[in-house]
């Protein structure tokens, strides 16, 4: 809720993947509802037949078809060419985007902190596994709307995001719409898309969603909200600042308000997810106190969305 | 500055102060904060504003204090009290002087005013904010209020509230005061507010005659023009604080005295006297201005000196102001009688003399009787000195005759056409139970019979006047002591007589002033004629004063300068017997339903105003009375003269018995308003307002 005013500075990597995390990320993988074609042969099964060891099906020999991976064995019993097909392993986009506006400054712990947390360790394991993964920042504050890092693989290049997050930080405002549209644009290939946001927008996220949704991206929304946005710890005779935009609201604290708030919160959050529902997007709301390791090891999980 | 109410205001002020800093922590002082989004914020106040009306109401805890606010402003609004018992506050006597100088018109009102206002004004409101300083019974000890009782004074004194804490009584009565045209004098004032002091209380019963203390402090609210200051008895105990009122350098002009007189040799021409007065500080030039029956007759200028201001014999008494004096003369032929009037005016002017700040004694009346000679008959067996001495009176008619041939005049009803007919050691024969036939008698050496209250018994062969009525009209000037009377009567008066005894030998009265049913007679019991006093001149004097007493209606008054009064005082005159529908018309214009007393007096008043007073009946007419078809009228003047009165500049120090009493600082006062009913609105209405600012600014 409110602004944070003194967070932990980030100087080492340790600081925004601890190593403890690390051990217990090592074995993940990721996972989509959808099985999606990769580019790359990466350690994933596709649903494309590839040339790995796991043997998946067999099928008619057409002109034109490797005559390495000709049955000879069925040829010799049957004097027929089939091709022997074999489950491949490919690659999988891993794109997560991150609310950088100054709303994700707000809160004690910062959401935005975490929203970095979460990212660098779901970053990592993509790293680690050999997937294709992309960094992008909404609302960066140079007055573009997004900032990224893409087509990052292989450990080599943790060093890379770990950099990539470090120097972003949260300020200003932005457009959901346009930077949803950009990120649409500018994204290739299948996988899955995490996006983490408070998703307090005042032209609405729903057109942003729109655009993320489909084109092979199993799209996940990680609304991350502070414990004083969920509890409001103010009381009084208060003028609030919007970080944003700056707009002000005279509000006095009272007992009857605060359970307004709170029932407006529950019902935008709820408001949220249905629309999550109907288009086939996880969502997951989160506090911005909980563990990364949770978060990884138990929700994402959970949600099928790491193995 | 002083405070009503200390411990109220105490115990107020612990409530108020803290319940007002718990404001100032409750109170809108909006913290600035730095939130992610308003978005759902002003959503809640919407939602909120939907049913606005009660969520205001609940719990809110700025509105509570507010109304426990309000409801204890209302509390103190509506005065609650309590009975308990305490101590006694303290006391005041407020003394305001109404005399003449009173009504010069010098003083500042309190709290501004550009026009002068009367020393009686200001003096009013001085002592209504000494009654609004007092101290109100507070609500935990009503009796620990301070009282005050009122006296205002002129010639006399008179209570106007009596200790009381009620402040509005106190002010309804000073407001009520008017002033009186008349002198003051303020012994029978203190004398007045001493006798209020507590009485000595001697196992439960009060004892009369001794105080148990002062009466508290006595305030004069005068301007020290006192003529009987100095008689005031006030002892060592008393507090006194004199209030002075008036200017010290104020100046005026006035009438001090006003006299007339008709040569003895021709009455026909009269002589006006008006002595002046300048009390000012510089020399007046002025013009008197002389009306007779209103219409102007005279002008004659005059200047009068400044006024001096004497160092007094003892240190530290006042000084000794002795005002300027002159004075006029008007030379007029006129036979009739007349109401004359003399006005002070600027010269050259229909306006009041310049700077002058007391109108009452710039002007003044006098009734002028006609110019009116008596017929006198003396009946004397041969008294020489007697008839040698009425015939040097200026008389119109002086006749002497024997008994016997006076005695056939009564018969026949001629007597009656004498005014005055002495008696010398005989009496006219009268009916059975009669004592004297209609008329006015002079009876000398004998007294008639049949007058009630009245016995006759025979005097000791030598008699000596041991007393006699120097104020008596008839015996002005008379000396009587050392002349010895031989043989004679004395008479034995009872207190209810119709005849006065005034001049008594030690064996009884030797003379009476006595009245029947239709005759007036002056009885002098021995015979002249047996003694030396007929070769003194004192016996002429009496015998003139007698014949011009029973000659005048006037009674107690006689001369020209009669029917003079003074206002203050009481308007009392002897009418002729049978007076009916008596009625006096004031100088306004009003008059009043008087009833004679059985011997014909009257008294009206005390006259507050000066003017000429006029006395009208239905009957018969005195000498001097004029009459308009069957109404007699008699007119008397009523009028300041007084130089302690025309004496404006304010005396800074007021000569008492005991002590001298110098004009405190608070004969100055500023009026204190009370500001907390004003404060208690304020509060209300910043109470409201920050009701409705809070209010507006929660819905935005």
């Amino acid at each position: 809720m409110l602004k944070t005013t003194a967070e932990r500075p980030i100087e080492r990597i340790d600081d925004l993947l601890p190593p403890a995390l690390v051990a217990k990320m090592e074995a993940l993988d990721l996972a989509s509802r959808k099985i999606f074609y990769g580019k790359l042969i990466g350690e994933r099964r596709s649903k494309k037949r590839g040339q790995s060891v796991e043997f998946a099906d067999h099928r008619p020999y057409v002109v034109g078809d490797d005559l390495r991976r000709i049955d000879w064995n069925i040829f010799g019993r049957l004097d027929r060419l089939f091709l022997k097909l074999f489950q491949e392993e490919e690659d999988l986009g891993l794109h997560v985007v991150i609310d950088a506006s100054a709303s994700s400054g707000c809160g004690t712990p910062s959401k935005f902190r975490f929203m970095q947390e979460a990212a660098m360790a779901l970053g990592y394991v993509g790293l680690v596994i050999l997937n294709r993964v992309a960094a992008t920042a909404m609302g960066y504050a140079d007055g573009s709307v997004v900032a990224s890092l893409r087509d990052l693989r292989g450990k080599r290049r943790v060093r890379d995001l770990f950099e990539f997050y470090r120097q972003l930080e949260p300020a200003g405002g932005f457009s959901f719409r346009q930077a949803a549209e950009r990120i649409a644009l500018s994204r290739r290939g299948k996988g899955v898309m995490l996006v983490f946001s408070d998703f307090f927008m005042k032209d609405g996220y729903e057109d942003g969603l729109r655009l993320l949704t489909g084109r092979g991206y199993d799209l996940i929304a990680v609304q991350v909200l502070s414990p004083q946005e969920l509890e409001p710890d103010i009381a009084g005779d208060l003028r609030l600042k919007d970080v944003e935009d700056g707009d002000l609201a005279e509000v006095t604290i009272s007992a009857p308000l605060l359970k307004r708030y709170k029932a407006n919160l529950a019902a935008y959050t709820r408001q949220l997810q249905e629309f999550c529902a109907r288009r086939e997007i996880t969502f997951l709301p989160l506090r911005s106190d909980t563990p990364v390791e949770v978060l990884i090891l138990d929700y994402l999980r959970k949600r099928g969305v790491v193995k | 500055m002083t405070f009503l109410t200390p411990l109220l205001g105490a115990i107020a002020a612990a409530i108020a102060i803290p319940s007002l800093l718990i404001l100032y922590f409750l109170k809108l002082r909006r913290r600035d904060l730095e939130v992610s989004t308003t978005l759902l914020w002003k959503k809640a106040i919407q939602d909120l504003q939907a049913n606005a009306p009660f969520q205001k109401l609940r719990r809110n805890i700025l509105l509570f204090l507010q109304l426990l606010i309000l409801a204890a402003v209302l509390f103190a609004l509506a005065q609650p009290q309590v009975k308990s018992e305490s101590t006694v506050g303290d006391k005041h006597v407020i003394l305001i002087d109404r005399s003449a100088s009173m009504m010069s018109r010098d003083e500042q009102a309190l709290g501004g005013g550009s026009d002068p206002i009367t020393r009686l004004e200001a003096a009013k409101q001085q002592a209504t904010a000494l009654v609004e300083r007092m101290r109100e019974p507070s609500v935990f000890q009503p009796e620990s209020a301070d009282e005050a009782m009122l006296i205002v004074f002129d010639k006399t004194a008179e209570v106007r509230q009596q200790f009381t804490s009620d402040k509005r009584a106190l002010r309804e009565a000073i407001e009520s005061i008017e002033a009186v045209e008349g002198p003051g004098r303020l012994t029978q004032a203190v004398q007045l507010a001493k006798a209020h002091a507590p009485r000595r209380i001697v196992e439960g019963q009060a004892i009369e005659g001794l105080t148990a203390g002062p009466v508290g402090t006595i305030h004069i609210w005068s301007d020290g023009n006192l003529a009987d200051s100095a008689e005031a008895g006030t002892g060592p105990e008393d507090r006194v604080e004199f209030h002075q009122v008036g200017a010290p350098d104020a100046s005026n002009v006035g009438i001090t005295s006003l006299r007339a007189d008709r040569a003895y040799d021709d009455p026909q021409k009269l002589s006006i006297f008006v002595a002046i007065e300048n009390a000012g500080p510089r020399p007046a030039s002025i013009d008197v201005e002389l009306l007779l029956d209103g219409q102007v007759s005279g002008l004659k200028s005059a200047t009068i000196p400044a006024l001096q201001s004497l160092t007094p014999e003892r240190e530290g008494d006042p000084p000794v102001r002795k005002p300027g004096t002159g004075g006029v003369v008007f030379q007029i032929d006129r036979t009739d009688g007349a109401v004359v009037q003399v006005r002070l005016r600027a010269p050259g002017s229909d306006q009041p003399p310049e700077g002058d700040v007391l109108g009452v004694d710039d002007r003044a009346w006098l009734v002028v009787p006609p110019a009116r000679k008596l017929a006198v008959a003396v009946v004397t067996g041969g008294n020489l000195f007697l008839r040698s001495a009425i015939e040097g009176m200026s008389l119109a008619k002086a006749d002497a005759f024997t008994p016997a041939e006076f005695d056939k005049k009564v018969q026949d009803g001629s007597a009656r056409a004498y005014d005055i007919v002495i008696l010398d050691s005989w009496l006219p024969t009268v009916p059975e139970g009669a004592s004297l036939p209609p008329g006015r008698w002079l009876v000398l050496g004998t007294v008639p019979a049949n007058v009630p209250g009245l016995e006759a018994e025979e005097a000791p062969r030598f008699s000596e006047v041991l007393f006699w009525k120097r104020d008596h009209p008839a015996l002005r000037s008379v000396e009587l002591s050392s002349i010895v009377f031989e043989g004679g009567r004395v008479m034995q008066i009872a207190s209810d007589s119709a005849a006065q005894a005034i001049a008594n030998s030690d064996r009884g009265a030797i003379l009476a002033d006595a009245t029947g049913p239709d005759w007036r007679a002056l009885i002098f019991s021995l015979d002249p004629a047996s003694s030396r006093w007929p070769f003194d001149a004192s016996f002429v004097v009496f015998l003139a004063s007698a014949v011009s007493y029973l000659g005048d209606d006037a009674g107690a008054a006689s001369g020209i300068a009669a029917n003079l009064i003074q206002p203050g005082s009481i308007l009392s005159d002897r009418l002729p017997d049978g007076a009916t529908d008596v009625r006096v018309i004031q100088p306004d214009g009003e008059t009043a339903d008087l009833s004679p007393s059985r011997d014909g007096r009257i008294a009206f008043g005390p006259v507050r105003t000066t003017g000429v007073y006029q006395v009208t009946w239905r009957g018969q007419a005195g000498t001097s009375d004029l009459t308009d078809g069957s109404v007699v009228r008699r007119p008397f003047a009523a009028n300041l003269m007084d130089s302690t009165e025309t004496l404006v500049p304010a005396a800074a120090k007021l000569p008492l018995a005991g002590v001298v009493v110098a004009a405190g600082d608070s004969g100055r006062l500023a009026l204190d308003r009370k500001l907390w009913p004003w404060l208690l609105l304020g509060a209300l209405a910043i109470v409201m307002i920050e009701w409705y600012v809070y209010n507006r600014k929660v819905h935005l």
